[in-house]
């Protein structure tokens, strides 16, 4: 086998969707607890008029956490004619359902409420919206803070979903394309949770990293047909590399800036600082590099020894002088039509 | 063409050139060492081709090569350059008048000025010179000979056929004794009427150590078979004597010599009114007639070479599995490269649907496929040893069987059939590499892969599955998506067929034959895949999917490996 096969089986093991039986227990809780915070702004008055899961499940790019600590997203529309001009107020109401609920550490951050759900390794983002026509504008506020830091602040949560979705600026294979460019997505989280301290991990953000990838993302397929991931994930780090996303500081420093593609635009590593930006630079470098070394190589079991030193043991190494796996791999289809002649 | 206006020019250019008085010929003279040369040239109506200069009073010169006498008067065509391969620059006639002469000069002047490479010259085309010689002596009846070895000392000779004046029933045949009872030369002697001829004579083989420029005069041709004589190899001189000692009427010699190049055969027909001793002295030649004969081979050595074909194919032999329209093309093919031995397969008999995409004809309806095209190139091919089956891919378990062919070749178009054999085939470990050969409808493209037993690459590489990464069921060479209808059905279940032409059977074909060539000869010792890619239009036209593959190929008829790295045998 070659080294798309082992590429396949490493996303088999880090990917991460909706229905998978690693996401029960959270997919059950999310359920339950938007259930109780839906009934919570009933009657408060500001009636939920829609719901969607967001971030990393709604885009297929969530990877089974290396922590063992899963996220559930979860955002809650309400009506702007409803909703209660100060945008804490619904905030506070989630909250309350999720004190009772007994997480752990709930609390109101800037643009979400959040909580851990210890006994099921849960963590949980609730974001609060309103919604004007088709505009959506986010709840932006602590518990504590004043009038001046609290505000229904312009947001496209959908449009961003849809961004990262299309398919529209792949010229050939745009299915296929797409699936490929969730698989690098995935590829690079699960480096960044296993090279990074989970400190520094946390703030190498996966919609950052998202972004880059979608718009610096080059396909790589053989003549065939056949996905090229290695070559795929070189070539997109490395145009990640060579576009403006580092800024270069002094003393060999870099400042990470990735600007939101849809409203409100803000750059997702506002705040991020020199430190973050600089091991960001350098892991990635290094990781571009191990890529090329790889890339190199013809020898399956080479690449993958290679390739497990940068994404941790979810990535095999086959066994074998050869990397042969001595297992034929069949077709699903019992018959299929081919044009073949002679 | 402005006939002054050249004239004008040539004389600007320094050379001594005139016009006859009617303005139709052309002269120029040239002082070359001490003799003076004179061109001369006659105008034709329009400018086709590079202007042709005779060489007047040529054979005053002795024998000079490329300049071949002609039948009027002593004036010699120059052979300059193969014309066809000039392109002229008819706009400006002044200036491809001044070039040709130029040419002519300068052969000329290396001719007469340098004598040894005259001669050199003079032997290399032999063969034209002793063609022309035979034709002025009126002997224009050729000897067809055939041999398998030119160490054969002697050959029977049969006469024409009475009252055939063209083709080879009307030139004397002849043919090694080996070869008579020779089961695979029966079609050749049938093609050359060889039980229809009275027997002639038995001619003697005689090997020169060196050749001598051809004679030009009959009154030399004595003098010149003599000195032939004293060039003999020391085995065809002992074999001159022995025959020396039987009297006979007629002799026939037949010279073989090389020109330095290749083999050259030129013979001499000697007939007396008595019955004599070969004459091998001057005194013994008074009495004997002369006739040069002209003498053409149809061994391998004359043929195979010249049309291009390669001798150490000779030794090789194929298995086609299939001879539908690209495999009966594809035996054509591969009989032409000099191919040794070919086994055809088919198990079906030739219909009138596929006349037109076929390289049988409507003599051969009904009769079984591989029967027909076995005779074929036994019948265009003369040393091509074919044989016929009629099994299908299928049927072929023997391994010892399989492995006494240099090449399995399988050109069948039935992919499930072809996976299943190439499964036999590395179970059984069958040490013959196997050729796949394909095309799709509607001259989209053609296929072939070339699977060697120990190297990396197989059959199962041309159909991984791209998505699943598996064994698939249609090959990913392919330019139409599967799960396509692309059959066509005029008269019924049994009458289902892959709507494409005698050109894509053709073209998949020739690049099917040029890698079992390449391979064959040693040129390619891994496993390949080469495809060639046509236009899309009409399938397209008709609603079919092309394939990213048809999209992004770009090397057509180039040899790629055939290796895929996510195939389950080939491993990595």
């Amino acid at each position: 086998m070659g080294i798309q096969t082992q590429f396949n089986k490493f996303h088999d093991k880090i990917k991460l969707g909706r229905q998978d039986d690693t996401y029960r227990k959270a997919r059950e809780r999310d359920d339950s607890i938007t259930k109780d915070v839906i009934a919570e702004f009933r009657d408060a008055g500001y009636p939920v008029i829609g719901d969607f899961i967001q971030g990393s499940l709604a885009t297929a790019t969530a990877v089974v956490p290396l922590s063992g600590d899963y996220d559930i997203d979860r955002a809650l529309v309400i009506d702007s004619e409803n909703a209660p001009s100060d945008p804490v107020k619904p905030k506070i109401t989630a909250l309350d359902v999720l004190e009772a609920r007994r997480f752990k550490n709930a609390r109101i951050k800037m643009p979400c409420v959040t909580a851990d759900y210890a006994h099921d390794s849960l963590h949980i983002d609730f974001v609060v919206y309103k919604k004007e026509g088709e505009q959506h504008y986010l709840a932006i506020g602590k518990k504590n803070s004043d009038q001046q830091n609290r505000s229904w602040s312009v947001a496209d949560p959908i449009g961003l979903m849809n961004w990262i979705n299309d398919q529209s600026s792949y010229w050939q294979l745009p299915s296929k394309s797409q699936h490929q460019f969730q698989r690098l997505v995935r590829y690079l989280k699960r480096w960044r949770d296993f090279k990074f301290s989970e400190t520094v991990a946390k703030k190498i953000y996966s919609i950052g990293l998202t972004v880059m990838a979608k718009q610096e993302f080059k396909p790589s397929f053989s003549t065939e047909a056949t996905p090229q991931d290695l070559v795929a994930l070189l070539n997109t780090v490395n145009k990640i590399l060579t576009v403006s996303y580092f800024q270069p500081q002094y003393n060999g420093q870099y400042r990470v800036r990735v600007a939101l593609p849809t409203s409100p635009w803000r750059d997702i590593f506002d705040g991020s600082s020199l430190d973050t930006g600089t091991q960001f630079w350098n892991k990635l470098t290094t990781f571009r590099d191990k890529l090329s070394e790889a890339a190199d190589t013809d020898d399956v079991i080479e690449q993958s020894e290679i390739l497990k030193k940068q994404f941790g043991g979810d990535f095999e190494v086959p066994e074998g002088s050869s990397g042969k796996s001595g297992r034929a791999r069949y077709a699903t289809p019992g018959i299929v039509g081919t044009t073949q002649g002679a | 063409m402005n006939r002054e206006a050249i004239l004008l020019h040539l004389r600007n250019c320094g050379f001594e050139a005139n016009l006859t008085d009617d303005g139709n010929k052309l002269t120029v003279r040239e002082t070359i060492g001490e003799q003076v040369v004179v061109l001369r040239h006659t105008f034709p109506i329009e400018m086709w081709r590079m202007p042709q200069f005779s060489l007047v009073e040529s054979t005053k010169f002795g024998s000079l090569a490329h300049v071949l006498p002609m039948d009027q008067g002593q004036d010699g065509s120059i052979c300059v350059n193969d014309s066809d391969l000039l392109s002229v620059n008819f706009a400006v006639p002044a200036v491809v008048y001044e070039e040709s002469i130029d040419r002519h000069l300068a052969l000329l002047r290396r001719l007469i000025l340098d004598p040894d490479w005259n001669r050199s010259e003079l032997i290399r085309e032999f063969r034209s010179h002793w063609d022309i010689f035979c034709n002025r002596r009126g002997s224009d009846r050729r000897l067809y000979f055939v041999s398998d070895s030119i160490s054969n000392s002697s050959f029977q000779v049969k006469q024409p056929i009475r009252n055939q004046t063209r083709g080879i029933p009307s030139h004397f045949v002849g043919l090694s004794d080996d070869l008579e009872n020779r089961k695979e030369c029966a079609v050749l002697l049938r093609s050359l009427n060889w039980n229809d001829r009275q027997l002639k004579g038995k001619a003697l083989v005689l090997q020169l150590n060196d050749l001598e420029p051809a004679p030009t005069n009959l009154e030399s041709l004595g003098d010149w078979y003599l000195r032939c004589l004293e060039r003999l190899q020391q085995k065809s001189a002992n074999e001159l004597r022995r025959v020396k000692k039987r009297h006979k009427k007629e002799y026939w010699l037949v010279f073989g010599a090389s020109n330095g190049f290749h083999r050259v055969w030129f013979a001499i027909h000697l007939v007396s009114q008595s019955k004599k001793s070969l004459p091998t002295s001057k005194s013994e030649i008074d009495g004997w007639k002369l006739r040069p004969v002209p003498v053409h081979g149809l061994d391998p050595d004359s043929v195979v070479p010249r049309g291009g074909g390669n001798l150490s194919l000779a030794t090789k032999s194929v298995l086609l599995v299939g001879c539908g329209s690209v495999g009966s093309e594809l035996a054509h093919r591969l009989a032409s490269t000099g191919l040794g031995e070919i086994t055809l397969s088919d198990p079906e008999s030739f219909s009138e649907e596929n006349l037109y995409r076929h390289t049988l004809g409507i003599t051969d309806i009904d009769w079984s496929k591989s029967l027909c095209l076995t005779s074929d190139l036994q019948q265009e091919f003369p040393w091509v040893v074919a044989r016929d089956q009629s099994r299908r891919l299928e049927e072929f378990t023997d391994i010892t069987e399989l492995n006494r062919f240099d090449l399995i070749i399988v050109a069948i178009g039935s992919p499930t059939v072809e996976r299943k054999f190439h499964d036999f085939a590395t179970r059984n470990s069958v040490s013959t590499p196997i050729m796949n050969v394909w095309l799709e409808p509607y001259g989209i493209g053609g296929h072939t892969t070339l699977t060697l037993p120990a190297a990396k690459g197989c059959l199962l590489c041309a159909y991984v599955d791209s998505v699943e990464l598996s064994r698939g069921l249609s090959s990913n060479l392919n330019f139409l998506e599967p799960n396509q209808d692309i059959t066509q059905n005029r008269g019924g279940c049994g009458d289902l067929f892959i709507p494409y032409s005698a050109i894509a059977s053709n073209y998949t074909a020739t690049m099917s034959a040029d890698l079992a060539t390449r391979f064959l000869l040693g040129d390619i010792a891994s496993s390949s895949k080469v495809s060639w890619k046509g236009d899309a239009s009409t399938a397209q036209s008709l609603g079919l999917k092309t394939t990213y593959r048809y999209t992004n190929f770009r090397e057509s008829l180039e040899v790629l490996p055939l290796f895929h790295p996510e195939c389950d045998v080939c491993g990595s």
